[in-house]
């Protein structure tokens, strides 16, 4: 009698156990309970408090028909009935600030109490819809106390299956008989146990011919072999049979043994994702299965997501085209020289006079050329006369300027000529927008001169290949004295005087053109292309892109405005302040280098920097919420009033 | 008596002799049971799964512990030879034998009064396994049966001379149950 009631009170404690899982199921199928989703009560918003809307729904007061809920009272008349249902809505989108070309997202998964059960297993997948993909993150996992005891001992009943596999496959020898065996039957073999070595089957046999490899096959168990592959080939099988939920070790966030299902389960779930160029909101929602043993008993929906909307600094950047900047020079320099030569004494030109035809004519095609150059304009010639050693020094110095000065009249009326003739060809030249003046009509000719051209006639002499060492020698010890008469006197002392004379001297008597040039229609030394600079509007688009760090290497060159926002953006904080520092006053530059202080610490720079920006453009307050290191100063200091 | 010493004597001598063509001698426990039969018998393999036998059993013992009327015997003489079949290698393993047995009886007063006597002649065939215990020891499991014709004489009682039947008949019986130390040599 007492069994028979011990056992009714067992099938209705089995009974009622399972319909309160079912019950509990039933309750969640319902709705009753949600899991959470909510933006980090402690992540910093930069507001005073917690940003919450709050949604009071409420009849509406007003005329006209009101449709309403009804039930029957007690009466069996129909009553209207109200319920006046306060929503509360938390807030369900949050501003986070992109650094380093990453953004923290933060989030609160909440899970109720009444989700909770010791026998089941909860997993919450955060989802990312981020530019209309969708991912699920990695799960965050609560397993129930007698969920993950079950788990265990399935792993314990695998690993008893495990061990029955033999490993060793001496196990499967009868080793003892099979010794008796030998010893008995093959002495001479058995005599040889503690050796190593290869035996033949004639060698070691029984006296009935019995080999010990018969014996061997005869004394392995074979069936214990065959059972042992059998087993081994079921171990997944068996895995399955075993460990219904196998635990999860990779992958997942989270994995949690509730010991009460008392309280509700928050976990802070943070998740870094690196920014792309156009990505300007991130949602995340939440949805989950519900496992008990291995069977889903309850498909938790997605939830309502939230909304991380991200600003960057990238938005900073400066789009405005950049050109190549060529640095042309504006001047620029040419020599001739040429060998004109004098009657002795004389300064005036000759043209019959030796190889002053040819010369003269050389000159002239050099100085049309040039005039006829288009690039370039002549600024002015320089004439540099020499003479050679004879005669008195300061009789020689006016000689040679006075050389000068007939060369450079001589091709001075040869020039003017030259343009008259060549203005008459090639027509007049105007611009349009008055940025072009035609060159003055006049080329300055400076004339000088060298009166006797030592230098020139020491390198001859060294280079001569008719004089002897010796005489070069000779030469050179003349070259000590300091006057240069006197010098000239020791000099026609010399053996090779007349050679010097004749060969050498004429050489001396040289008129070096230099010409200095400008470029035509340039009044500044550098220019600036229409060539698009490429690689500048590449490391704009980087900078767009959010792919600061390329931004950086490409930028870095050109110290500029771009490259400033791509080192504030990366946290180059005294890079970006440098170059910051030597830009033209504005607005945004204020605003990044209020960033910049805050970052560095020094709140009170900040601020002004900060003030100034507004003052210059007020939508920077705005702007200012959007970034932690301004937000957290306006919080402080009160800044938004 | 002596005759059957004898015998025994013989066997184990040549036994002994001739140690290296396989030669093993074993005595059965169960039947130093069945009364006190003493047994001994010889064994000689000459192929791998081929061996000869003779055995000896002897038992001149009347059981009465001083009380006529509980007297009980199982007295014999028995010798047989068999042939065993090996299946692996003999002197290990599985067997199946077979072979010819003549037996002088005179047994009864064990399960009942009766006492039967006389001369049977018969074939012998016994099934075993052997168990190898070390070097030179193996222990024999089977049992073994056997039938042929017997000339017999039934008394009331082991001791009575009165006759309830006497004639030849043919008989089928079970004849040993095996559990054997074999000397191998």
């Amino acid at each position: 009698m007492f069994f028979k009631m011990n056992k009714f009170l067992i099938l209705f404690l089995l009974i009622a156990y399972s319909c309160a899982s079912q019950h509990k199921v039933r309750e969640l199928q319902r709705g009753a309970y949600e899991a959470g989703l909510n933006i980090s009560g402690s992540y910093d918003t930069g507001f005073e408090e917690p940003v919450k809307d709050t949604v009071l729904l409420s009849r509406q007061e007003g005329d006209g028909p009101i449709i309403m809920d009804a039930v029957r009272n007690e009466d069996g008349e129909m009553v209207a009935t109200d319920r006046i249902q306060a929503a509360v809505v938390t807030a369900r989108f949050h501003n986070i600030a992109e650094r380093k070309g990453k953004v923290d997202l933060r989030f609160e998964v909440s899970i109720p109490a009444g989700m909770q059960d010791s026998r089941w297993q909860l997993r919450l997948y955060p989802v990312l819809t981020v530019l209309g993909d969708s991912s699920h993150l990695a799960p965050v996992i609560i397993t129930g106390k007698d969920f993950r005891a079950r788990q265990l001992r399935g792993y314990e009943q695998y690993r008893k299956f495990l061990s029955t596999i033999i490993t060793d496959s001496a196990e499967f020898i009868r080793i003892k008989t099979l010794e008796i065996f030998l010893r008995r039957n093959i002495p001479q073999l058995y005599a040889l146990k503690d050796e190593q070595r290869i035996v033949s089957d004639e060698e070691f046999s029984s006296i009935f011919g019995v080999s010990a490899r018969e014996a061997f096959k005869h004394y392995t168990q074979q069936w214990k072999i065959r059972r042992n592959e059998a087993r081994k080939s079921r171990r997944s099988k068996m895995f399955g049979r075993y460990v219904k939920v196998p635990i999860i070790t990779e992958g997942l966030r989270l994995d949690t043994v509730t010991t009460s299902s008392n309280g509700d389960f928050v976990y802070e779930y943070i998740q870094t994702i690196k920014t792309a160029s156009g990505l300007k909101k991130a949602d995340i929602a939440l949805e989950g299965e519900i496992y008990e043993d291995d069977r889903i008993i309850y498909t938790i929906p997605r939830s309502q997501p939230i909304t991380f909307y991200i600003s960057s600094l990238s938005s900073f950047l400066d789009p405005s085209e950049h050109y190549m900047t060529q640095i042309i020079e504006r001047r620029a320099e040419a020599n001739s020289a040429c060998w004109i030569d004098f009657a002795a004494g004389r300064h005036d030109i000759d043209p019959d006079l030796s190889h002053n035809a040819g010369e003269i004519g050389r000159i002239r095609r050099h100085l049309t050329s040039l005039m006829e150059n288009s690039e370039y304009d002549i600024d002015s010639i320089t004439v540099l006369a020499s003479c050679s050693p004879e005669g008195l020094l300061r009789d020689n110095k006016r000689l040679s300027l006075r050389r000068a000065e007939a060369v450079s009249s001589y091709f001075n009326s040869y020039i003017r000529h030259c343009r008259d003739s060549l203005r008459r060809l090639g027509g007049a030249q105007i611009s349009l927008d008055g940025g072009f003046t035609e060159a003055p009509l006049d080329i300055r000719f400076i004339s000088r001169g060298n009166a006797e051209n030592w230098h020139m006639l020491g390198k001859l002499v060294n280079a001569d290949t008719l004089l002897t060492a010796a005489d070069k020698e000779a030469f050179f010890n003349t070259a000590s004295i300091a006057d240069p008469d006197e010098r000239e006197a020791a000099i026609s002392r010399l053996t090779t005087y007349r050679h010097l004379r004749e060969k050498l001297y004429p050489r001396l008597r040289t008129v070096e053109f230099s010409f200095f040039l400008h470029r035509k229609g340039m009044t500044r030394d550098t220019v600036h292309t229409t060539v698009l600079d490429t690689a500048y509007m590449a490391g704009v688009q980087a900078l767009r892109d959010h792919d600061f760090e390329r931004a950086i290497k490409i930028l870095r060159p050109y110290a500029d405005y771009n490259t400033a926002v791509a080192c504030c953006a990366m946290e180059y904080n005294h890079s970006a302040m440098s170059i910051l520092d030597k830009l033209p006053v504005s607005d945004r530059t204020e605003y990044l280098k209020a960033i910049l202080f805050s970052r560095l610490g020094d709140e009170k720079s900040a601020v002004q920097h900060y003030l100034r920006s507004v003052s210059l453009n007020g939508s920077y307050t705005f702007r200012g919420n959007l970034d932690p290191e301004i937000s957290s100063l306006i919080r402080k200091y009160n800044l938004n009033r | 008596m002596r005759r059957i010493i004898l015998i025994i004597a013989s066997l184990i001598a040549s036994a002994t002799a001739l140690s290296g063509q396989r030669f093993a001698l074993s005595t059965n426990i169960p039947d130093y049971a069945m009364l006190g039969t003493i047994n001994v018998k010889g064994e000689m393999a000459f192929s791998r799964h081929w061996s000869v036998g003779t055995a000896a059993r002897y038992n001149p013992w009347t059981w009465h512990g001083g009380d006529m009327e509980k007297q009980m015997q199982n007295r014999q003489i028995t010798l047989s030879g068999s042939a065993r079949y090996w299946n692996w290698n003999t002197y290990a393993g599985w067997w199946l034998e077979g072979g010819l047995q003549y037996q002088q009886y005179s047994r009864g007063g064990v399960v009942s009064r009766d006492t039967e006597e006389g001369d049977a002649i018969g074939a012998r065939i016994g099934l075993g396994y052997t168990a190898l215990l070390s070097r030179h020891w193996n222990l024999e499991m089977g049992a073994a049966g056997w039938l042929g014709r017997t000339a017999f004489t039934l008394y009331d009682c082991p001791m009575c001379g009165q006759t309830s039947d006497a004639g030849e008949k043919w008989f089928a019986l079970p004849d040993e149950l095996l559990l054997g130390l074999v000397y191998v040599f």
